[in-house]
């Protein structure tokens, strides 16, 4: 993973009133913001929340800090290594394709987060930059089958401790959401994106239906930040109203869907864990002057008459969207769930998206 | 850069017009210094001729500056691996320690002035003493060292100290 080294330093537009003392007068912000920065990244976690307490200026000037401290130091270290984070008695596993460089479980307890905290990885064989083809055929199992064995809990010493005390920053500061500290850490592998990105991320995470698509164990937010990066280019929208557009939705990604995990989901929703929900699936329809409506619109048509489950509809739908739109770039978002039963695929094309719902 | 420009001075001028005569192998670990003679074709002169004038550094800071980099210029150069190291404020050298016992005043200025030269040790140095600084200090006391005026209403302080809750010891 490359990623554009931090500019650290700016010339100073500092300019001196030709003092011969040091000003006694001299605060915090008196300093330009590039040093400010250093020094923030430079504090505890606990430090980092006191400052952040003290002004909007200084809470701001934190949080900006955290996407530097968290998104810098931590996966350029793993590429290629996997890693497991563990704090406290929940579980999450957590698995993630080999271009995300990663997979991670963690276990939070609000007692004592710190003590608890402890992570381990798995690396890869010299010179390989793969995980081998069953990790590639069932992720899932692949680690839930490995984990045990191969994972190490980490020890003082080199990286691993390096990586602990990142993620336990981590945990200490983000402690009071899981999923938060989830999103977070997935905002890492987005390292090589500027912070622009990283607020237009930021602003999704604050939405019900982001939570509801990472406990669905669906949403991919590498991917989103792709799309968000796709959207950004390939529309006039602005800033403002691609987070309004985004922060409504989530996004999900076709590789998402493939048989086996539509399937364990439905087994899911079969079993009560999603009773009451309707999964409301809309198609976004990314403002491509390439996208052909009419083709689109027929055959989510003809798909309503399907007798398919409503997801492998939605699977087909995926794939048809792909062949429209290109190999790799396509996105969904996702109302929040409010019922659900099995059965056909029912659609509603809508001004500029198409809406599927499972029934 | 040759021995012989190794070997031989350069003036440098403060703000309020002092000259000092800096060792050429002493200031190299100002990339700020360096650049300029190197674009200016001075480095292999014997003569640099004229003194360089440092407008944004007074003389008392650039003084200090100087000691620093006359204590530092034999250590052996750092690789750059600012965004990839491990971030401690616990490593800096008892020597350091004591240089940067100064008030505040002359602690920021001397954080202006190695951004100005962008001497990269005496800025890491001085942003981790700055650090520690605020370390165990309560918002208000942070407030108070570093000039920060509150700008928040109650409710918005409440709210904050809620979300950071957690870091109260």
């Amino acid at each position: 993973m490359s990623r554009k080294p931090r500019k650290r330093r700016a010339k100073s537009k500092y300019v001196s009133d030709k003092k011969q003392k040091a000003d006694p007068s001299l605060g915090f912000f008196d300093i330009p913001f590039e040093m400010r920065e250093m020094i923030i990244l430079e504090m505890d976690a606990k430090s980092r929340c006191k400052l952040a307490q003290c002004s909007t200026k200084c809470e701001i000037e934190v949080k900006r800090s955290k996407y530097h401290i968290y998104g810098l130091n931590v996966f350029d270290r793993f590429d290629t290594s996997y890693i497991c984070v563990k704090v406290g008695d929940k579980s999450w596993h957590h698995s993630r394709k080999p271009d995300y460089a990663y997979s991670f479980n963690y276990d939070y307890s609000e007692e004592d987060p710190e003590s608890r905290v402890y992570v381990s990885y798995c690396e890869l064989e010299e010179d390989s930059d793969d995980l081998p083809n069953s990790f590639y055929k069932d992720p899932d199992d692949y680690f839930c089958e490995n984990h045990e064995e191969k994972w190490t809990k980490v020890e003082d010493g080199d990286m691993k401790t390096v990586v602990l005390k990142y993620l336990t920053n981590y945990l200490d500061t983000y402690h009071n959401s899981i999923r938060e500290f989830e999103f977070r850490h997935e905002m890492i592998t987005v390292h090589d994106f500027n912070v622009k990105h990283l607020r237009r991320l930021r602003a999704l995470e604050v939405t019900q239906q982001r939570e509801d698509l990472l406990t669905s164990g669906f949403i991919n937010f590498n991917q989103l930040s792709k799309m968000i990066r796709i959207w950004a280019s390939e529309t006039n929208l602005t800033f403002e109203q691609l987070c309004e557009f985004q922060g409504t939705r989530g996004c999900l990604r076709c590789n998402d869907f493939d048989d086996k995990t539509i399937k364990k989901y439905l087994e899911m929703i079969k079993r009560g864990e999603k009773d009451n929900q309707l999964l409301n699936f809309v198609i976004m329809t990314p403002r491509n002057e390439n996208l052909n409506m009419d083709y689109y619109t027929e055959n989510l048509k003809s798909r309503e008459k399907s007798d398919r489950p409503g997801m492998a509809a939605i699977q087909e739908i995926c794939l048809m969207q792909q062949a429209i739109l290109g190999p790799e770039y396509f996105g969904f978002t996702c109302k929040t769930f409010t019922d659900y039963r099995l059965g056909v695929a029912q659609f509603s094309i809508e001004e500029d998206s198409i809406t599927v719902m499972a029934l | 850069m040759t021995d012989a420009a190794q070997e031989r001075s350069i003036k440098l001028l403060s703000s309020d017009n002092e000259t000092f005569q800096v060792p050429r192998n002493v200031i190299r670990l100002s990339n700020t210094i360096n650049t300029l003679l190197q674009d200016l074709g001075l480095d292999d002169e014997e003569d640099a001729g004229d003194a360089i004038p440092v407008q944004n550094v007074t003389s008392t800071i650039l003084k200090k500056v100087i000691a620093w980099c006359q204590h530092h210029h034999e250590d052996p150069v750092a690789a750059d691996d600012s965004d990839s190291r491990e971030k401690r404020t616990d490593d800096i050298s008892s020597w350091d320690v004591e240089f940067l016992k100064v008030d505040q005043g002359t602690l920021f200025e001397l954080i202006l002035a190695a951004n100005y030269l962008d001497i990269k040790g005496l800025l890491d140095v001085s942003c981790k003493t700055v650090a520690n600084m605020i370390k165990g200090k309560s918002p208000e006391e942070i407030r108070r060292t570093f000039n920060i005026k509150n700008d928040f209403t109650p409710e918005e302080e409440e709210q904050i100290r809620k979300e950071n809750a957690w870091c109260e010891d």
